[in-house]
């Protein structure tokens, strides 16, 4: 195979993995207390972006499969957070500003990502 | 002294469901509808207590929007199709909001405002998009995802 068809053949490749691999999105935007977001997202490359303001929220998220990312953002006291992900190249990340929160971050695969921060 | 009676009966008759409904403040119920193949959009708005809306739409490029103000309203939408849009928007308490897509390149909006909401997005296939807004307490809100 001569090197200008190697390159058309990955550039082709490429081309039609993006598609391949396109996920869903989705958003979660809850204000005030007591609120619930429950998120499962399967297959690859997908995302999710939660925010919840008030207090004793909860967010739990899991996604299943490669190059997923999930970001969960908790403002106010009493509230929890869990993200599980399953595969390869995941991102997660769980911010929470308040006291007495509670946070939680599974991986199980290669190449994932995990950012934590918490702030009283 | 017969028809004395038979007044009398007549009047108990007459004024028991008014005095019951006055007492018990029957709601107004109404429920709407809509089924449509191929193409087209599907409004409803709906401003009472006690609704119910329901749209099942199958086509490529279907939208279905929904807007109820008040209390005790309840909202489906189905779609099946690609590029197809749902909206849902609900002002009140204990609404409750179930949509479900099947296909590719859809998308789904739910916005709830008041307490005792629920919402549930369910979404079969890729490269779909859905957001759920909620605001007051005690609301809940249940999103899958997941190719075909």
């Amino acid at each position: 195979m001569s090197l200008r068809a190697l390159l058309i053949a990955s550039v082709a490749t490429l081309s039609l993995a993006v598609p391949a691999l396109a996920g869903n999105a989705g958003v979660i935007v809850q204000s005030g207390g007591v609120n619930q977001a429950h998120v499962a997202q399967s297959g690859a490359a997908n995302t999710y972006t939660g925010v919840q303001g008030g207090y004793a929220n909860h967010s739990s998220v899991l996604q299943t499969g490669g190059f997923n990312n999930a970001m969960v953002g908790q403002m106010g006291r009493y509230n929890n957070a869990m993200v599980g992900q399953i595969g390869s190249a995941n991102r997660a990340g769980v911010f929470q500003m308040g006291p007495d929160n509670l946070a939680g971050i599974g991986q199980a695969g290669s190449f994932n990502n995990a950012i934590l921060k918490q702030w009283p | 002294m017969k028809t004395l009676r038979w007044a009398a009966l007549a009047a108990l008759t007459l004024t028991s469901p008014a005095a019951w409904a006055g007492d018990f403040d029957v709601p107004t119920v109404s429920v709407y509808g809509a089924i449509g193949v191929g193409s087209g959009d599907v409004v409803i708005r709906q401003n009472s207590t006690a609704n119910f809306a329901g749209v099942m739409q199958v086509g490529p490029h279907v939208s279905a929007a929904i807007q109820q103000s008040g209390q005790y309203n309840a909202a489906m939408i189905g779609q099946i199709g690609q590029a197809t849009s749902a909206t849902v928007l609900q002002n009140g308490g204990s609404n409750n909001a179930l949509v479900r897509q099947m296909g590719r390149l859809n998308n789904a909006l739910v916005g709830q405002i008041g307490a005792d909401n629920r919402a549930r997005v369910f979404q079969i296939g890729p490269n779909n998009l859905a957001g759920i807004g909620q605001a007051g307490a005690y609301n809940k809100a249940l999103l899958r995802q997941r190719p075909w």
